[in-house]
């Protein structure tokens, strides 16, 4: 039990970093365009490549940033129909959605992550100025989608323990940790 | 199989997979799973959608929403927002139902932040609504204006909610945002119009209270330190996308250090505001950004099953006026309000909609404003708008859902209303577009 709840620890960690690398970025991109915007005006000078850079930081931005949401409930919900069960059904109805959600994201995982295999043992660059390999850039899909996965795992557990003793708690909160 | 088959089937999983109360991000792409299997040949499908997924949120157009969600947190996490709010309470002096007033203008202001879920309502309900009750404030002056501000925070720029709709819908985002702000402006206008007249009608509804009457000079001073200097960062942002001198990403990135230089003008620039600032954004970016992941492929899907081309010759072939079904639509979104955040909706409502709308000959600037507001008013048009529930959830126990409904009421009645004017007359929205530099 001690190694597993160290395991958690060490996750916790990993997607706070991830998360604060995130929230850098976004304040990065704000800085660069706007320093590109100056350099236009003052001197006519332009790197062309930012554009390139700043639409891969979304979707490194989207994808650092979702497990740690994920941890903290921040992905938008339907609630309406969950809350008007009783607790037993929408326990059952909750534990079904997580197992359908653990059925997506192992299957997102394999699938991004083949393709990024696939990207990379064929050098696929992207068109462009910067002539960028693919593979760096789109890896980070499969690692939020496999931590992802990790955390929907987590909430199921604890649901999965909350359905033995049907606390409310438990599904009020969607799980948190 | 044939359109309307497939048009029920991914719908119908989408909307089951929303019920088991899932995030909304994985039933957009659970939805794809299957859509993908059946449109995109099988099993191979699920590689193409792997690479749909890298390509969705890879898009400068995109860009202004985290930079704009980024401004408005610093306004607010700096503390500028709030003195901006008293500023505005000061100025108001003893003007009828003032503080709904207030209530409208700090719900403008904060939905640049928050403007993509009900967080304004979150953050004013628990703040000014017991402040109004405490000055004998009834409930139709202070429910209602707060949840009616979020109609209007979708129309004020900088608006999150405006870029996607941009982005999704393939409408340019610069002169969306312009077009928006006539609309935004006269709807302010007739909700103070109606907070200020009914209160002089009814006076018990909003007593007015002894307010410090201050001097010109000092009026002019707050105005000039906590006013002006926003407002001037926000017309800037949206004026260099007007005069064409920037694109709405380079705009919103110039009005991101704006805001960092006004912060440290104030002496609120700190490591730990830039860091709360930039974790907020990221929140709600990634909330969104997650769902279009999904969504984006969803309508791609939507595309290849002849969905669409289905509903474009069905739409054009009907024996009704072309604007029958652009209320039409529009009343679909009004339903979809009922249980679905903003956002979601823009993704479902904005790939379906606009390719009907300009095979019908209108123009898509148009329709998106008025999608734009009647999102706004799904959240709160009774039995079910979802805002009205999240102001219940907040408010002091007295208040009932009913109580909400019904103070709300009014304000929906005047967003119908501009919406009516905006079919009569386009212009409303177009004219400023129209004068815009290329």
């Amino acid at each position: 039990m001690k190694s597993i709840a160290k395991f958690w620890t060490v996750f916790d960690r990993t997607i706070g970093v991830m998360m604060a690398v995130s929230s850098a970025l976004v304040v990065l991109i704000a800085i660069a365009v706007t320093f590109d915007v100056l350099m236009r005006y003052l001197f006519s000078k332009t790197y062309a490549g930012l554009f390139e850079i700043t639409e891969y930081s979304l979707l490194w931005i989207t994808f650092l940033g979702a497990p740690w949401i994920m941890k903290n409930n921040g992905h938008v919900r339907v609630d309406l129909i969950v809350n008007k069960l009783r607790p037993r059904k929408r326990a059952l109805l909750t534990i079904i959605a997580d197992f359908i959600s653990i059925f997506l994201l192992l299957t997102m995982t394999w699938y991004t992550a083949g393709l990024t295999f696939h990207d990379f043992r064929t050098s696929f660059t992207l068109s462009g100025i910067l002539m960028a390999p693919k593979w760096p850039i789109e890896i980070i899909i499969p690692i939020g989608f496999f931590l992802l996965l990790l955390q929907v795992v987590r909430h199921t557990l604890y649901h999965v323990k909350g359905l033995r003793t049907l606390s409310v708690d438990a599904f009020d909160t969607g799980g948190e940790i | 199989m044939d359109w309307p088959m497939a048009l029920m089937l991914i719908f119908g999983c989408l909307l089951i997979f929303m019920a088991t109360g899932m995030p909304i991000a994985f039933a957009f792409m659970l939805s794809c799973v299957i859509g993908s299997i059946l449109f995109w040949g099988g099993i191979v499908g699920l590689e193409q959608l792997a690479m749909s997924f890298y390509s969705s949120v890879t898009s400068f157009s995109l860009l202004p929403v985290p930079l704009f969600v980024l401004m408005g947190c610093i306004i607010f996490e700096s503390g500028i927002g709030m003195k901006m709010v008293d500023a505005v309470d000061k100025l108001l002096g003893r003007l009828p139902g003032r503080l709904s007033i207030l209530a409208i203008g700090a719900g403008t202001l904060l939905g640049t932040m928050v403007g993509i879920s009900g967080g304004t309502i979150a953050i004013l309900g628990r703040s000014l609504v017991p402040e109004m009750a405490g000055r004998g404030y009834k409930k139709p002056m202070t429910v209602g204006p707060v949840v009616a501000s979020g109609a209007l925070a979708v129309l004020i720029p900088p608006s999150a909610l405006a870029v996607f709709m941009g982005a999704i819908g393939r409408v340019s985002v610069g002169k969306l945002l312009v077009a928006i702000i006539v609309p935004g402006l006269l709807l302010a206008g007739l909700f103070c119009a109606y907070i200020i007249i009914r209160c002089m009608l009814q006076p018990s509804l909003a007593p007015s209270y002894k307010v410090e009457s201050l001097p010109v000079v000092t009026k002019i001073n707050i105005t000039a330190k906590y006013i002006l200097p926003v407002g001037f960062i926000i017309f800037s942002a949206i004026g260099v996308v007007f005069v064409g001198v920037a694109t709405p990403s380079e705009a919103a990135a110039l009005g991101v250090m704006a805001c960092f230089l006004l912060a440290a003008v104030y002496r609120k620039f700190t490591f730990s505001m830039v860091k709360k600032s930039a974790v907020g954004t990221i929140e709600i970016t990634v909330m969104v950004f997650v769902i279009i992941v999904g969504s984006i492929s969803f309508s791609r899907i939507l595309a290849s099953s002849g969905a669409i081309t289905g509903l474009i010759d069905l739409a054009t072939s009907l024996p009704v006026p072309p604007i029958v079904i652009v209320i039409a639509t529009q009343l679909v979104v009004l339903f979809l309000g009922c249980f679905m955040d903003p956002a979601s909706i823009v993704m479902i409502a904005a790939p379906m909609f606009m390719p009907i709308i300009s095979a019908l000959g209108f123009d898509t600037l148009w329709y998106s404003t008025m999608l734009l507001i009647n999102i706004q008013l799904g959240l709160i048009t009774p039995p079910f708008g979802l805002d009205c529930y999240t102001m219940k959830a907040l408010a002091p126990p007295d208040i009932s859902i009913g109580d909400v409904f019904r103070s709300s009421m009014p304000f929906l009645g005047i967003g119908f209303l501009v919406i009516g004017l905006l079919m009569l007359f386009p212009q409303i929205a177009l004219w400023l577009p129209g004068i815009m530099v290329k």
